[in-house]
């Protein structure tokens, strides 16, 4: 089976790369460099085969600078509102989309192992890794309940959500919770019975390996938010770019 | 004598917030080698034995226990709760909440990660447990991509690579079609011969006619009776009914066969015409599809597990748009959006469609503007779904039977004419069986369409006027 370049980095060189991102990303908020940092994170994605993911994100970033521009021709008041949601939205999504990537490219198994490898407690990795299983599922769980909706007649529609808004909130939201307070806790048991509490160390079915698919990728993301960090404190001394 | 592989002696437990015990003075043992099948309805405390033995119940299901369990030979209460994991292996009954891992090789190493089991050891059982168990195809694939069965067999491996002493199953085969029920019994089998116990609780029982040694029923928490595998076999229809109990063999599949043949009319209700419907582009589930569902008929639909028979129901039911092809009712083309008004898709898992505060609320939210008069019709509709005593409940409080009572009773309100269900058995015992074929029998006979996906031969058998096969 050929595996994409996304799955076979290593766990902790994608971690390294999230905690980068993360970085710049609180530093490099303006629309110039923010855009080029988001531009930077979709070619990665690309390169690394997850270019369907870094398209949708595309669009949704496209979106929301759409929505930023709109609110240039709104009252103050309102575009203040609107303007800061999508602001925030829009420097999350470099950020969003990676670790997007690395939610869908990691297994569990690994991940756990990484985790372990950092002297993490059992405390802190056992959520963590719970967390990365959960999303899946509640993706799952959430295109049941909206097919559900549709049966009784209440699919995502304007008209739906203007006369009904009550029904349409409560059979969304209270399914999805139900069904998660359960699979958590049957999750949860068939982890317990396989022995997740087994105190001691662990071992792991794939070995760590630090290679070139792991060296390339990192510097790279490295190089390029060390420009844009550089370029965001040159444009605030000298009011470059 | 040989050390049993578990004994229980006397042991009571009872869950923590709970007054009466759910497993109340129960003994019994296995020996290495045996399969024992815990049977009765739900509710009766089968599961809760399971619990016990492996460990769960009283370890991550709180509550207090008394009486002595051994396993291997060892007094449980000297062991930790993760000690117990090592020396047994569980299935659970639904594949998708059991994966800890979203890959099957990394789920089927999963046990030994914990254990410690090195690397390399690890690597030469994962190879052992996959040729010993035929799953070469199933290896490196993601979980979502799987099959029930194909996840059930990944399960029993990832058990297998342990080596434990005694399988325990909880309702293994709710999700599955007979074919992985068959895969499952040769599974069960080679556990046996490889010299470990298995304890299995399960609704379903034809399928494990041929490895099953003894049969222990359960009622109210007791074991009220039990049987070796010969005098349960033998146990007449009645008999074995009057338990609570499914039957014991495979239903006759001549008398479905003649149900196959007979023809839909030239007016049927409900009508899908050429049907291409998938989920990723250029990979169609549906290639041409072409069925016609009578007004007045419970007709069965039936097919190997993958073949598409849930999409179609979706595609009736307008969640799923088709590519080509339409979809009539009473002779008119509807399009995807207006279906729901015309046919109510009950779906495999109860939960999704009930989010009312209570039962009665349900059936008042599909009303279109509920009068006193629908109130005295709602009283008579919860009693013919025998929902009268739980009418004030919240849905999330009643079983998995009553659930889906309710859910088909607010089909039968809804106003639609066309009644869908997608394997409404996984999990019912055998009085909910045989409630739900006279319910659906009821509502066909009122001049609607019902339409049933379903595996279960023995509840097809029950229901349906007319089988429909879907290759």
């Amino acid at each position: 089976m050929r595996k994409t370049l996304a799955e076979r980095i290593d766990v902790r060189t994608k971690m390294a790369m999230l905690v980068v991102l993360i970085a710049t990303g609180a530093i490099v908020k303006d629309y110039v460099l923010g855009s080029v940092l988001f531009a930077v994170v979709v070619l990665l994605s690309f390169a690394i085969g997850r270019g369907r993911m870094a398209a949708s994100f595309s669009f949704a970033y496209l979106f929301l600078m759409g929505i930023f521009w709109v609110t240039t021709m709104l009252p103050p008041n309102a575009a203040g509102a609107l303007g800061s949601f999508a602001l925030a939205c829009r420097t999350c999504m470099p950020i969003c989309l990676f670790a997007a990537v690395f939610a869908t490219t990691t297994k569990i198994g690994d991940l756990t192992a990484a985790l372990y490898g950092m002297r993490l407690p059992k405390a802190v990795v056992v959520p963590l890794v719970i967390a990365v299983r959960f999303f899946p599922t509640l993706k799952e769980e959430s295109s049941a309940v909206a097919d559900a909706m549709r049966v009784r007649g209440l699919a995502l529609s304007l008209k739906n959500l203007v006369s009904k808004p009550a029904l349409m909130f409560e059979s969304a939201v209270v399914p999805v919770m139900l069904r998660c307070a359960k699979i958590a806790d049957e999750l949860a048991a068939a982890a317990v019975a396989r022995g997740i509490d087994r105190p001691g160390r662990k071992t792991s079915y794939n070995a760590p390996r630090f290679g070139w698919v792991d060296f390339l990728p990192l510097s790279i993301l490295a190089a390029c938010c060390l420009l844009l960090v550089v370029a965001k404190a040159n444009q605030g001394i000298g009011g470059l770019l | 004598m040989t050390k049993n592989a578990v004994e229980l002696r006397s042991v009571s437990f009872t869950y923590a917030g709970f007054d009466a015990p759910a497993v109340d003075n129960v003994s019994f043992a296995v020996a290495p080698g045996e399969c024992i099948v815990l049977c009765g309805e739900s509710g009766c405390g089968k599961t809760t034995a399971t619990r016990i033995v492996n460990g769960l119940a009283g370890g991550f299901y709180e509550g207090s226990r008394t009486g002595k369990v051994l396993i291997a030979g060892r007094d449980v209460d000297d062991l930790e709760d993760w000690e117990l994991s090592s020396l047994t292996g569980s299935v659970f009954q639904n594949p998708r909440t059991q994966f800890f891992n979203l890959d099957t090789t990394g789920e089927i190493a999963f046990g030994m990660e914990n254990l410690g089991v090195p690397r390399e050891e690890m690597h030469r059982r994962v190879r052992d447990v996959v040729r010993e168990l035929g799953i070469e195809c199933l290896m490196g694939r993601g979980i979502f991509e799987l099959s029930g069965g194909q996840m059930q067999s990944v399960a029993f491996a990832s058990a297998w690579a342990c080596k434990p002493s005694v399988y325990v199953l909880d309702e293994p085969s709710s999700n599955l079609d007979p074919p992985s029920m068959e895969k499952l019994a040769s599974f069960i089998s080679k556990a046996k011969s490889s010299g470990s116990a298995v304890i299995i609780a399960e609704h379903r029982l034809s399928y494990l006619a041929s490895v099953a040694d003894r049969y222990l029923l359960f009622e109210g928490g007791s074991v009220a009776a039990e049987w070796d595998a010969q005098r349960f076999l033998g146990l007449s229809d009645a008999e074995r009914e009057s338990c609570g109990l499914r039957s014991s063999e495979p239903p006759k599949l001549a008398d479905l066969m003649q149900r196959l043949s007979r023809p839909a009319s030239a007016f049927p209700a409900v009508e899908a015409r050429g049907i291409y419907a998938g989920y990723e582009r250029g990979m169609p589930v549906l290639e041409g599809i072409t069925v016609a569902f009578d007004p007045g008929r419970v007709v069965g639909v039936v097919g190997r597990n993958g073949v598409g028979k849930s999409t179609l129901l979706k595609c009736l039911a307008g969640i799923k748009k088709e590519e080509l092809g339409h979809v009539r009712f009473q002779g008119s083309v509807v399009p995807p959006k207006r279906r729901p008004e015309h046919a109510f898709l009950v779906m495999q898992d109860p939960d999704y469609q009930l989010f009312r505060p209570s039962v009665r609320d349900e059936l008042a939210s599909v009303a279109p503007s509920p009068s006193d008069a629908d109130e005295l019709r709602f009283e008579a509709v919860l009693e013919e779904f025998g929902l009268g005593d739980v009418a004030d409940r919240h849905p999330a409080s009643l079983s998995g039977g009553q659930k889906q009572r309710c859910v088909c009773a607010i089909a039968s309100e809804s106003g639609a004419r066309a009644l869908l269900l997608d394997e409404p058995t996984s999990g019912l015992d055998f009085r909910n069986m045989e409630r739900l074929a006279l319910i659906l029998r009821e509502e066909a006979s009122r001049g609607k369409t019902v339409a049933v996906v379903s595996h279960d031969t023995e509840f097809l058998s029950k229901a349906c006027d007319q089988i429909v096969l879907i290759e």
